[in-house]
């Protein structure tokens, strides 16, 4: 059998000896060696919750940004329908258009409330003030041929529609447009006359050419028809089908330049189609048309007071409604 | 050499050693959480917020350019579905991005969006409809226009409101000349939150959320 009784006290062991002084060393070193490696994963960590901090600190500022933004958007975005439905209802006068507006402004105003509550934000919006205009719609066929004042001493004008019948355009080159093809002539009271002319090109497109003061034009875009039975030519929106054509508005009649000028369509038989636009008159609620047939009571512009409260940001602002508007 | 000097090495040794074993233990526990484009981390902080900006970003876009709108109004009220969404789905919209046109032909500008933006970056995408189910606006209701599974942890959100007039037409095959106003009670999935003579249906909030696949 194997012995395994103890053997007597090691005295070197329990009280040092001759090798104590190399014992207590080695255990400086394991003391140095856990400091060592605690240290460096102390470090690791600060500097882990440095960046997570930071980058988390950043990433809040980000987001309550866009959310005010979210806001601002929604309100304009509601406004902007709400007044554009309104219109397209066809008021009976003034005073009934904004009544609806007024009390629509107050139904997306519960909206807003409503939706933004439940993410622990309060809104508020409120109707500041409303600018009067009308909003003129008619056939192209049934205007005068030769000259119809679609809108006289105005002011402002958004959502200038034209929605062309592309088969029914005369067809020219820009040489020959200022005689031939179908036209609008805005007629700055300061000086300076724009066309803008929509004709059909010699390639069977619909050709929108700009020219001053009854120049000679110059081809500004133009879409293939595609077997479309109408092509929009948005002169506000500077748009031609469902494509951009920057540079169809005049600079000098875009807000916040209040210069009267008169809107006129010339040479209507050269086109079929509908045309519709809203104007804001220089003095007075309505604006002197021909059209005066199919023009109705409408809601130009509305200014909206929003105000959007969170515990981290306050966000307070007023914003002109204008859907349509020619961008400055 | 004597038998102490021995035992102060191999105590020097046992030091590093556990030294060694503390630190690789750290290690391992670290590294045992793998990192993945869906594990939080820092960089996947950034990822989340540039989806949020993208996501926020087309949604603007869209309702500036009405593609939005005509998406939500894609809607047969035949049936009570969206107009071409799959025939086995059970449910409102859309659950998948199907074949090279994607959302294309189902969504029209809006699906073409969603596919150059997230689709074919392998980034999934829901898009749900919240609208209030009375003019009190007491219970909210979600319509899933787009479905494709559950988002996972990192899925970031944006929204956007969208009002919808009652002159609104509908955008689904065959029912292009029916208005908002003309339908039946029902018949939408939004209910009417507009009161008398207000010209505005409803107000519909499209809610993004877009995550990694």
């Amino acid at each position: 059998m194997a012995d395994v009784s103890l053997g007597p006290p090691d005295r070197d062991r329990l009280f040092g000896g001759d090798g104590a002084r190399e014992a207590d060393r080695a255990q400086l070193l394991l003391v140095a060696g856990l400091v060592m490696a605690v240290s460096l994963v102390t470090l690791v960590v600060l500097l882990n919750a440095t960046i997570y901090s930071e980058n988390v600190a950043t990433r809040g500022i980000e987001s309550a940004d866009g959310e005010a933004l979210e806001v601002r958007a929604t309100a304009v975005g509601g406004a902007g329908e709400l007044i554009g439905a309104t219109n397209r209802a066809e008021p009976a006068n003034h005073s009934e258009a904004n009544e609806r507006v007024e009390s629509g402004v107050e139904d997306l105003d519960a909206e807003i409330s409503r939706s933004y509550a439940e993410r622990g934000g309060v809104t508020h919006l409120n109707l500041s003030s409303v600018e009067n205009g009308s909003r003129v719609t008619g056939e192209l066929g049934a205007v005068d041929p030769n000259a119809s004042l679609l809108a006289g001493n105005v002011t402002r004008t958004r959502g200038f529609v034209i929605d062309v019948d592309p088969d029914s355009l005369n067809e020219t080159d820009p040489a020959g447009a200022v005689d031939d093809a179908f036209h609008v002539d805005l007629n700055d009271s300061t000086g300076g006359s724009r066309q803008v002319y929509v004709y059909d090109g010699t390639d069977g497109n619909v050709t929108v050419a700009v020219g001053e003061n009854g120049s000679a034009p110059t081809a500004l875009c133009e879409t293939p028809p595609d077997g479309r039975s109408r092509v929009a030519v948005d002169l506000t929106g500077e748009r031609l089908g469902d494509r951009p054509c920057p540079g169809i508005w005049p600079r000098g009649l875009v807000a916040p330049d209040d210069d009267d000028y008169t809107v006129t369509l010339v040479n209507a038989s050269s086109a079929g189609g509908e045309v519709t636009a809203t104007a804001r008159p220089a003095s007075g609620d309505s604006v002197s048309t021909d059209l005066a047939a199919t023009a109705t009571a409408a809601v130009y512009e509305a200014t909206i007071e929003l105000r959007y409260r969170t515990a981290e940001l306050r966000f307070e602002t007023a914003v002109r409604v204008a859907p349509g508007e020619p961008d400055a | 050499m004597s038998v102490t000097d021995d035992r102060a090495q191999a105590h020097t040794l046992e030091a590093f050693a556990a030294a060694i074993l503390l630190v690789a233990g750290l290690t391992f526990a670290l590294q045992a959480t793998a990192v993945t484009p869906l594990s939080a981390s820092t960089s996947n902080q950034h990822i989340e917020n540039q989806q949020r900006a993208v996501a926020s970003d087309l949604l603007a876009t869209s309702a500036e350019n009405g593609d939005l709108e005509a998406a939500i109004l894609r809607w047969n009220p035949d049936n009570g579905t969206f107009a071409e969404s799959p025939p086995e789905v059970d449910g409102a919209g859309y659950t998948r991005a199907d074949g090279p046109h994607g959302f294309d032909p189902a969504l029209g500008g809006f699906g073409e969006a969603l596919n150059r933006t997230f689709i074919d970056r392998q980034i999934a995408v829901n898009v749900d409809l919240r609208h209030y189910n009375t003019t009190d606006r007491i219970e909210r209701r979600t319509t899933a226009l787009i479905d494709m599974g559950e988002p996972s942890n990192n899925a970031v959100s944006a929204t956007r409101t969208v009002a919808l007039a009652d002159d609104a037409n509908l955008t689904a095959p065959d029912h292009g000349e029916s208005t908002l106003a003309s339908l039946s009670d029902g018949d939408f999935y939004a209910t009417e939150t507009g009161t008398g003579s207000d010209p505005v249906f409803a107000y519909v909030e499209v809610r993004i959320v877009v995550w990694r696949m």
